[in-house]
């Protein structure tokens, strides 16, 4: 299989990501807007987050599968906010965990309350999209 | 007159040279090397004209003889003008020598040569590449002889107000300092001097020490390693680094690349992060999500400070903190009013202030990161971008950001801007960005009143007092601040993955003075309050019969249109000492969290927030305001500005709240 194929896979996988992304993000805003969706978390800025990362993706996307410096760039950064909002999630588990437990000192606590954030899987899940950005030598400007 | 001609190798400098003189040319070696030198003449407007062509270099350090000679026969023989020959096709990379010889001289004149070629791979602006180096630009095709005149018409008659390599603060703090001790050698270009000595340059220490300055070597090592300390990397590396941002960020501003070849990690991040649709929202995450990660990762050890000063209620009873074993013990040995006042007072104030030092370290700290790593330069660069459109360049927004750490710094750092209109506006802005101090307080009452949404809260607050200076600064320009802004270039570092030396440094640095501040200020500060909220002897403790009960009565009905209550007029009035007294008025008078909770709606807390986002700088501030501008009613112009947008917002808050039933 040439590059161009692993990136074109590569992008349909990432764009499936990115309109999963804009379907958590919207539900997280109507959460927060008082609308029961689903269990997500009511988290406005979060859903705008992760919406603005899909889309920064799938603005990319036409332009990375030619292999154009123009669509990698947005494709590249798009990935790279999920990764860090997904990054940011775990690191937030972490703390909201050892706050928990400060918490019950002197008292006999259940254990933690384990809930996941859509936003932890997605950061797995990209990883695998990262493809593109790994050939980005192979990649040219796009008036050429 | 004399004039050189300097640049890179391979720009078409010997073929600007022949274009120049002609037939009458003489070609020689530079005294005592092999390197060939080749001079010649031309009378041009009718002045007889002496053109010396340097050995081509990229920069002007001391490795190489090439170098060496360029850069000595600019010091020592003060050509009238030098004429920087770049390949136009390469700008950015041949920009750098050019930040290099502004450090040296004045009068140069830039020759962009190939432009036929260059014109194949960029749209240059070269009108607007001359106004922001503040010198002639002029495009040739040395080969035809094209612009060959319009040169040497610029080397004669040209304006020569070059725009230098602005190095960060701490860097040009210690350059000022070396300059200072130099000041008694006889050398010229003293700042030059100081920065190759900062530098390590070999040749430079060599005569500085031949001409009896070893102290100001011993000195220079000095500054030079704590620069690389703070940097967590060698001097070259980081000057060179800060030349680079310059150049990046002058290429951005005048050249719109069209089909160059390769692309770095940084072009292609610019090319998002700037971006005109998607720049500013990708900033409003990033800035988001920066807070969600200070007060997340910060709770934890809150709660564990919080714990180790006011211990807990259990099932069980109460497990003694900090301050009620320091209270139990010391009454046995002395008064118990002054036990209390030790302890319910300033051991309290300090313990509510220590509670939010991990949210300062950590604010720092992403600060730190984000303007280690090259992406704080990009906000201003977006900013930029808005801010031009009403009237301010560069410098002005660098200070305005400088204010998100501390006004006064921010203010004082307005000095920089030659230009007195945007001088004045940039300090009128500058106490509408809330500072650390503020920052603090906010964290203090949206911990309280608004834990689920902590993040966004915080966030809203820095968006508005954005917008707020765009907006105001838009109305300014055109009224009481109109003119033209004094072009700047914005320097764009390359994006690099920051040292956790580096960053930490940063952190403590801009920490620091917040630690200092909560050990002594702020610990004085609630040792008042205790007082006022305790006197008369024998009254209920901040009771409306004791001092501050009165005071907050007599206030009362001024806080009412904008639900804030009288404890709050109170923390305002003390804020205005320092804002993170408010933080002290609200521990020492609720004690704890929940009381404070039951005397506020949270509706009631976010007017209070508003208030406190615009209201009046602290006295701090408004001194350094009053030092630069020495207009006192600059001063008054500054704190009713302050007023009139924390009365409005605060109003309009609480009152549309209110009517929406939110937050009561």
């Amino acid at each position: 299989m040439n590059i161009k194929s692993k990136v074109l896979i590569s992008v349909v996988y990432a764009s499936l990501l990115s309109f999963l992304c804009l379907f958590i993000g919207m539900g997280e805003i109507l959460s927060f807007l008082g609308f029961s969706f689903s269990n997500l978390p009511a988290d406005i800025m979060g859903g705008f987050s992760l919406i603005v990362a899909a889309s920064l993706i799938l603005y990319g996307a036409r332009d990375t599968v030619k292999l154009l410096y123009s669509g990698l760039s947005f494709y590249v950064v798009g990935i790279a906010l999920l990764l860090g909002i997904g990054l940011l999630h775990i690191i937030i588990l972490l703390a909201d965990m050892l706050d928990y437990y400060i918490l019950c000192i002197g008292e006999g606590c259940e254990p933690y309350p384990l809930s996941i954030r859509p936003e932890i899987p997605i950061f797995f899940l990209s990883l695998l999209a990262i493809y593109p950005f790994l050939v980005r030598f192979k990649f040219r400007r796009a008036e050429e | 007159m004399l004039i050189a001609l300097a640049g890179n190798p391979n720009t078409g400098k010997s073929s600007l040279f022949n274009a120049i003189t002609g037939a009458h040319q003489h070609i020689g070696n530079w005294p005592g090397v092999t390197v060939e030198k080749k001079e010649g003449f031309v009378e041009f407007e009718g002045k007889k004209i002496k053109v010396v062509d340097l050995p081509g270099t990229y920069s002007l350090t001391a490795y190489s003889l090439e170098e060496l000679i360029a850069r000595n026969f600019i010091l020592e023989e003060k050509p009238d003008v030098v004429i920087d020959v770049m390949d136009a096709s390469n700008l950015e990379r041949n920009l750098y020598l050019l930040t290099e010889l502004i450090e040296l001289t004045d009068h140069i004149v830039v020759a962009l040569n190939m432009f036929d070629e260059a014109k194949k791979k960029y749209k240059i602006d070269v009108e607007k590449m001359s106004r922001l180096l503040g010198l002639p630009v002029v495009p040739t095709v040395a080969i035809k002889g094209i612009g060959v005149r319009e040169l040497l018409h610029n080397a004669l008659h040209g304006k020569f107000n070059p725009k230098r390599t602005i190095y960060p603060d701490d860097i040009e703090r210690r350059i000022k300092k070396l300059e200072e001790m130099l000041e008694n050698l006889d050398i010229k270009n003293k700042r030059w001097h100081a920065i190759k000595l900062i530098e390590n340059d070999g040749e430079v220490r060599k005569k500085i020490a031949s001409i009896g300055g070893r102290n100001a070597i011993h000195m220079a090592e000095h500054l030079r390693h704590e620069i690389e300390d703070v940097y967590g990397d060698d001097i070259e590396s980081i000057l060179t680094s800060f030349r680079y941002s310059f150049a990046h960020g002058l290429f951005h501003e005048v050249a719109l690349p069209l089909n160059v070849g390769g692309v770095t990690i940084t072009d292609m991040i610019d090319h998002v992060v700037a971006h005109k649709i998607f720049g500013l929202p990708i900033f409003l995450i990033i800035m988001y999500l920066s807070f969600q990660f200070v007060f997340t990762v910060a709770a934890p050890f809150q709660d564990a400070i919080d714990f180790i000063f006011n211990g807990k209620d259990v099932a069980a009873g109460h497990i003694n903190g900090l301050i009620d074993i320091s209270y139990n013990w010391m009454v046995t040995f002395m008064p118990d009013w002054l036990a209390s006042f030790l302890n319910y007072g300033m051991l309290r104030g300090l313990g509510a202030v220590l509670t939010f030092t991990p949210i300062i370290m950590l604010l720092f700290f992403i600060l730190s990161l984000l303007e280690d790593s090259g992406y704080l330069a990009r906000v201003a660069f977006l900013m930029d971008r808005v801010m031009r459109k009403i009237g301010m360049e560069g410098r002005g927004v660098i200070s305005l950001m400088l204010g998100f750490g501390c006004n006064v710094p921010a203010i004082m750092s307005t000095r920089a801007l030659k230009n007195d209109r945007e001088r004045k506006l940039s300090i009128a802005l500058n106490p509408l960005i809330p500072c650390g101090a503020r920052i603090q307080v906010f964290a203090f009452l949206t911990s309280i009143f608004f834990k689920e949404n902590q993040a966004l809260v915080l966030w809203s607050l820095l968006l508005l007092s954005m917008l707020v200076v765009v907006l105001l600064g838009y109305i300014y320009s055109k009224t009481i601040f109109k003119g033209e802004s004094e072009p700047f270039v914005m320097e764009l570092p390359p994006y690099r993955v920051p040292s956790l030396k580096g960053i930490t440094i940063h952190m403590w640095e801009k920490s620091e003075g917040f630690l200092k501040k909560a050990g002594t200020i702020i610990i004085g500060a609630a040792g008042i309050i205790w007082l006022f909220a305790a006197l008369p002897w024998g009254v209920e403790f901040g009771g409306p019969d004791s001092l501050i009960g009165q005071f907050a009565n007599f206030l009362a009905p001024i806080g009412a249109p904008f639900g804030i209550t009288p404890e709050g007029i109170i923390a305002l009035f003390f804020g205005f000492f320092a804002k993170e007294v408010v933080i002290d008025v609200f521990s020492v008078l609720y004690g704890s969290k929940d009381a404070l909770l039951a005397a506020m709606t949270p509706l009631q807390a976010y007017s209070l927030l508003l208030f406190i986002l615009f209201y009046t700088p602290c006295v701090a501030t408004l001194a350094t305001i009053y030092e630069e501008t020495k207009n006192m009613k600059f001063v008054l112009f500054v704190i009713l500005e302050g007023f009139a947008l924390a009365l409005l917002f605060s109003f309009l808050a609480y009152n549309i709240g209110l009517l929406l039933g939110v937050g009561i």
